[in-house]
């Protein structure tokens, strides 16, 4: 039974929900007015289940700082509610923003490999028009890379392992000398890397590529290349073939042609080191080494900590 | 290889420059290019081509494929997307519009050829099975 002497029960409840209420709908969040309601219920079970010792001053004390409570809880959960939305906004637009970039990317990469395209349409040496061809899937190649980015909603890292297979599936039948079969595969670990990396490695991997898919196999009828990718605190790339060789004056120390400056400089690009020589049996093996970025952390991490402070 | 007419709906002058170089060398007919969805819709209408090679991002309020929406709705004309778009919303979207290929730029002159024709090649095998209406 409801005793109205000691404690107002019903009307301190309406009042404290009231407010509550008030104060939860002027800041747009219901959650403070379902806490007022399903506070004030519980209340008036609790008074309502059991004799009322409490005065009717001390009641509408206690019911006066639990409204003040409510009223600040209701306020914390609508800043907490709106900020969670917020964050919710401010994200939604840093993708479209990002997904906007990598969309006026690859429009603009088509733009410079339209200008290749044209360029190239005026020159009639084959090897001139060879250069273009090269210049223009170098740009292809970085294109993927967005795209594999921009479609895997990620942004920032990609699993080069993926894009390899895909640049060899692309690279090899396209450039496979006339009258020779040219078998490939690909042996990747999964391999995360930012897109930095990614494009210098592609670049890297394009090129050497190119390099064996020229050089190796002329005069051949067939011939096989493999491409590895190894993950570890040092990382490998290495692509092999069973082809003519490394030629007889061939020095790794002098600067070559520009495949080989690229292969090269990219290289160093790393913080890594290309090797290359003759392969056993035959054929080329070109080897890059290059650091993983994660495992070098953990190595700085543990020499920091064995630096007496 | 069949050689076909083809209209190309791009707003970039430089990419509708340098496809009409690659399909010449190809050797397919440009029947001409517009940059604008409507425009799109009048051209296709005033040259019937064979195919039209349709970007999505166009010059006007409208994009490519409202424009091959009404191609392919109004004149039954075979439609490639080429864009630089490829995300699933965008695809999907484009799906409805029935094309017969989806390019993502940057392309090369290899993807384009096989993409071009394939595209005939499906279209006239749907023309063929309709008993030579298209």
């Amino acid at each position: 039974m409801i005793d109205f002497s000691s404690g107002s029960d019903v009307i301190l409840t309406v009042l404290l929900v009231f407010p509550v209420a008030l104060v939860s709908w002027s800041n747009g969040a219901w959650w403070g007015l379902g806490l007022a309601i399903v506070a004030s219920v519980a209340h008036l079970g609790i008074d309502l289940s059991g004799p009322h010792p409490t005065p009717f001053a001390s009641a509408a004390i206690n019911d006066g700082v639990a409204l003040a409570t409510f009223c600040i809880l209701s306020v914390l959960i609508d800043l907490v509610v709106r900020q969670r939305a917020e964050l919710q906004v401010s994200l939604n637009q840093k993708n479209l923003l990002l997904k906007e970039v990598h969309h006026r990317v690859k429009n603009n990469l088509q733009v410079v490999s339209s200008l290749l395209s044209l360029e190239s349409g005026k020159v009639k040496n084959p090897e001139a028009k060879m250069v273009f061809k090269e210049c223009r899937d170098r740009i292809h190649l970085m294109a993927r890379l967005h795209q594999r980015l921009y479609s895997n909603g990620e942004f920032a890292s990609v699993d080069f392992a993926e894009h390899l297979r895909e640049m060899a599936q692309t690279l090899v039948p396209a450039h496979t000398p006339a009258g020779c079969a040219v078998r490939f595969k690909v042996e990747a670990e999964p391999m995360i890397v930012d897109l930095d990396m990614a494009i210098t490695l592609g670049l890297i991997a394009n090129e050497i590529l190119l390099n064996s898919l020229k050089h190796a196999f002329a005069g051949k009828e067939s011939g096989n290349l493999t491409i590895e990718l190894k993950d570890g605190a040092e990382r490998e790339m290495t692509v092999f073939d069973d082809g003519n060789g490394l030629p007889a004056d061939f020095d790794p120390k002098k600067r070559g042609g520009l495949g080989m400056e690229l292969i090269r400089g990219l290289s160093r690009q790393v913080h890594g080191k290309a090797k290359i020589e003759n392969g056993q049996p035959g054929g080329t093996r070109t080897t890059i080494y290059f650091p993983n970025p994660s495992a070098l952390a953990a190595q700085e991490t543990h020499k920091s900590k064995l630096i007496p402070a | 290889m069949k050689t076909a007419r083809i209209l190309i709906i791009e707003d970039e002058a430089i990419t509708v420059a340098a496809l009409r170089r690659e399909l010449a060398e190809m050797g397919h007919e440009v029947v001409g290019d517009a940059a604008s969805a409507r425009e799109a819709v009048r051209a296709a209408e005033a040259t019937k081509p064979d195919l039209v090679l349709m970007d999505i991002t166009l010059a006007d309020e409208y994009d490519g494929i409202v424009a091959a929406t009404a191609i392919r709705g109004n004149l039954g004309l075979p439609v490639v997307f080429l864009t630089a778009h490829g995300d699933d919303a965008t695809m999907e979207r484009a799906i409805l519009a029935g094309p017969f290929g989806y390019l993502l730029k940057p392309f090369t002159t290899q993807e384009l050829k096989a993409a071009i024709e394939v595209a005939l090649h499906k279209h006239g095998s749907e023309v063929e099975s309709r008993g030579g209406q298209g």
